[in-house]
């Protein structure tokens, strides 16, 4: 139950257990940050699905829909009804994460991040603000080879505007590689994971991207540190 | 798809110009014959109809959950034909093989994984092996853990940082 808001990728490519789904969807009515999550999985599934599309073959549409003639709709109140002990189990769960406080919620989502920074081979790179970049930002890069896994932290960032999105990039001999998205707090403070694995060789850069950010650099290098 | 679900044949009607395709083809990739695929696409179909009005929008995207019914029924039919090939030929396989698996087979070989993953390409392996056995294999994230020998945390996100590339590397198509 503990790790409920970090189900939403799992749930998205269905590789959760029957119990951990039923839960997952229980939790989902009452979370507003894991909806958000999994509807941004969901885009990457649906894209994916479109990708694999191929024409079915002639005769299967006739088929269907004659074959919906003759299927009855499952009424909503069986379904509702069947479904109702997880809407039970939702409210429970959010009782108890009320209980047990917001920080916990936080403090779940952000686990992934702690692990790295908190991990016994973190390495700590400072990333300097380069010319185009606000030098009275703090912007560090931490990461651990053993879990492949990186984090950047970042204090006094400028706010950007609600179009636009930082965005950070491993850029290595193939040239720079989208590491994920990111918006400062409303203090300019930003600790996110990075998407990709930051390891030696590669240099890693921070941007400011149109909102949704882009398939490649678009805006000024801001930051920048070799890993 | 509310309208689907008040029992609106236009609407679903239009749900089937837009996803027949990409449930087709998700099908396909998994059971790979056609015209095993095209009964088993007719069944999820069908079945998007009959069960219309238990989808729920907090629960993800219309499509989401149409190519989820699509998947978990085509490696259904996988397993059950695996399963009743395991018991015609019981006596025969009784060999030194490992215990396998049909579907993680069939997606894991190379040859296969051309047919099955151009899209996944822009991805790491351990972020596109971890989507592929979830996403077409139907593994759970703690099976692939052990089958891929690395920590259930680290496959977890593997899958996230993945789907996440994809979103960016594929978002433009649809």
């Amino acid at each position: 139950v503990n790790e409920l808001h970090d189900l939403a990728p799992g749930y998205a490519v269905g590789a959760l257990t029957d119990a951990e789904r039923d839960a997952f969807e229980a939790h989902l009515a009452t979370c507003e940050p894991c909806q958000s999550e999994l509807a941004v999985m969901d885009e990457a599934v649906e894209a994916l699905g479109f990708s694999d599309a191929e024409q079915p073959p002639d005769g299967l549409g006739a088929r269907v829909m004659q074959s919906i003639d003759e299927a009855p709709q499952i009424a909503s109140l069986a379904i509702r009804r069947r479904t109702r002990p997880a809407v039970w189990f939702g409210a429970v769960a959010a009782v108890l994460v009320l209980v047990l406080g917001a920080a916990l919620g936080v403090m779940l989502r952000e686990s992934a991040v702690d692990r790295v920074i908190t991990a016994a081979d973190a390495i700590t790179v400072t990333v300097p603000a380069t010319a185009a970049g606000d030098a009275g930002s703090s912007v560090q890069l931490v990461y651990s080879p053993s879990q492949e896994m990186g984090v950047l932290t970042a204090a006094d960032l400028t706010t950007v505007a609600s179009e636009a999105t930082y965005q950070m990039w491993l850029i290595g001999a193939d040239g720079p590689v989208s590491a994920g998205l990111f918006t400062p707090n409303v203090d300019g403070n930003a600790s996110v994971l990075i998407e990709g694995v930051p390891q030696p060789g590669l240099v890693f850069g921070v941007t400011i991207e149109p909102s949704g950010g882009s398939p490649q650099p678009t805006g000024d290098v801001l930051f920048a540190a070799e890993v | 798809m509310a309208e689907v679900a008040s029992g609106s044949r236009s609407a679903f009607s239009d749900v089937y110009g837009l996803m027949s395709g990409p449930v087709f083809g998700t099908i396909r990739k998994i059971v790979r014959d056609a015209s095993i695929a095209e009964e088993v696409a007719h069944d999820v179909l069908v079945e998007v109809w009959t069960k219309a009005q238990a989808w729920e929008p907090t629960r993800g995207s219309a499509a989401a959950w149409i190519l989820t019914i699509a998947r978990r029924r085509a490696i259904d039919r996988v397993r059950r034909e695996q399963a009743s090939r395991d018991r015609d030929h019981a006596a025969a396989v009784r060999d030194t093989t490992t215990p396998h698996d049909a579907v993680t087979e069939e997606v894991i070989e190379t040859e296969e994984r051309v047919l099955v993953s151009a899209a996944l390409d822009a991805l790491t392996d351990l972020q596109r092996q971890s989507i592929e056995l979830a996403y077409y294999g139907g593994k759970t994230q703690d099976e692939i853990s052990t089958m891929l020998d690395v920590p259930l945390g680290t496959v977890k996100t593997r899958i996230r940082d993945g789907l996440l590339r994809l979103r960016t590397t594929l978002g433009g198509e649809s």
